[in-house]
């Protein structure tokens, strides 16, 4: 009985660690999301300054939660979805809105799958 | 390479405190479903090793999980014979009276060669002098021979014997283990005096055992 509880103590705290990565991976996919949005709203009335602004915000998020994620995310995964986000901002100071358009959104995608892919779902168990 | 040797060193420390909570058993004595967790667990503990951009909580919480299924499934054997049964399957008796149970041995997908190799591996070469054969759920064989084939012990000759005492050892390279002092009820002053009676000091001595009928061994240290 002794070795099923400090066992059982050993699994509660690994369930423990991940429910805090799924919810830093939501807070991080919320932090983001909510960047490049107000990014993608700047951009549609011309201001890039602004939009430049809220990509640095999103990266900062994302880079500041990246070392935390790595301890429940696969690091190759994560290092795509940084790469993408760093493609983002000189898209603002270039002025190309379609280009802009389309890594905010891969980004964004890449995110939610990752996101998707912890939590407990149909999908994910079979 | 570093970060190698850092994950080795981490699951290293999981596998070896997953193998202590499951227990002592041996490869040789698991029932079938443990060995498929130690392999399972083994081959868990490498992926993060062999793939370093996997978490090493993913191999972690996999062992720990493992672990935890395993001795719930032991608890339960425990505490049900039913669920008991379920899981390790129960000991099937394959030779009654020196004769083979074919439909036994038919359940259990064993052919007579089978049988009869590990019938020698238990030093029995003979069926006619096997009173039971049972067929344990970990795989092993259990023979009883018949009484006119068993060896004659003391008893039997009615020899008397003085009972037998475990010789503990209570010097181990040059050290006083003092576990063995008080298991056998004696101070470490005397297993120093009986020292000093060979004319020897503790750090002389690799092996000494004791037994509570005061029988000592003892093996110097080569010089």
């Amino acid at each position: 009985m002794k070795r099923l509880l400090l066992a059982s103590v050993f699994l509660a705290v690994v369930i423990t660690v991940s429910i805090i990565g799924l919810n830093l991976l939501e807070k991080t996919y919320d932090e983001v999301s909510e960047a490049l949005t107000q990014g993608k709203d700047c951009i549609a009335i011309g201001d890039y300054s602004t939009a430049e602004n809220y990509c640095d915000k999103a990266e900062k998020a994302y880079v500041k939660a990246e070392k935390y994620l790595s301890a429940f995310v696969n690091h190759s995964t994560l290092d795509e979805i940084g790469a993408e986000l760093a493609q983002v901002k000189p898209f603002t100071e270039e002025g190309e809105e379609a280009e802009f358009y389309s890594h905010c959104e891969a980004t964004l995608v890449s995110l939610k799958h990752l996101k998707n892919d912890m939590v407990i779902s149909v999908k994910n168990l079979f | 390479m570093f970060i190698t040797v850092y994950r080795t060193i981490i699951l290293y420390i999981i596998v070896i405190i997953s193998v202590r909570l499951m227990g002592k058993r041996q490869i040789g004595e698991m029932q079938p479903g443990e060995l498929v967790v130690t392999l399972l667990i083994s081959d868990i503990a490498a992926m993060p090793l062999q793939d370093t951009n996997q978490p090493v909580l993913f191999g972690v919480a996999a062992i720990f999980t493992l672990v935890t299924l395993e001795i719930l499934m032991s608890v339960i054997e425990l505490k049900s014979f039913f669920m008991r049964k379920l899981i390790s399957g129960k000991s099937v008796i394959l030779i009654k009276d020196g004769t083979i149970d074919q439909k036994e041995l038919k359940k259990v997908r064993m052919t007579v060669l089978d049988l009869v190799e590990m019938l020698r591996n238990q030093q029995v070469f003979d069926l006619s002098t096997v009173s039971f054969a049972v067929l344990e759920t970990g795989g092993n064989l259990s023979v009883l021979l018949k009484s006119k084939s068993q060896p004659v012990t003391a008893g039997d000759l009615n020899v008397k014997k003085g009972s037998a005492e475990l010789p503990l050892p209570v010097i181990s390279d040059g050290k006083l283990l003092s576990e063995s002092l008080a298991a056998l009820g004696i101070t470490r002053k005397e297993v120093l005096n009986r020292l000093s009676s060979e004319k020897l000091k503790p750090s002389q001595v690799m092996l000494m055992t004791l037994d509570s009928n005061g029988n000592t061994n003892i093996v110097k240290k080569a010089v």
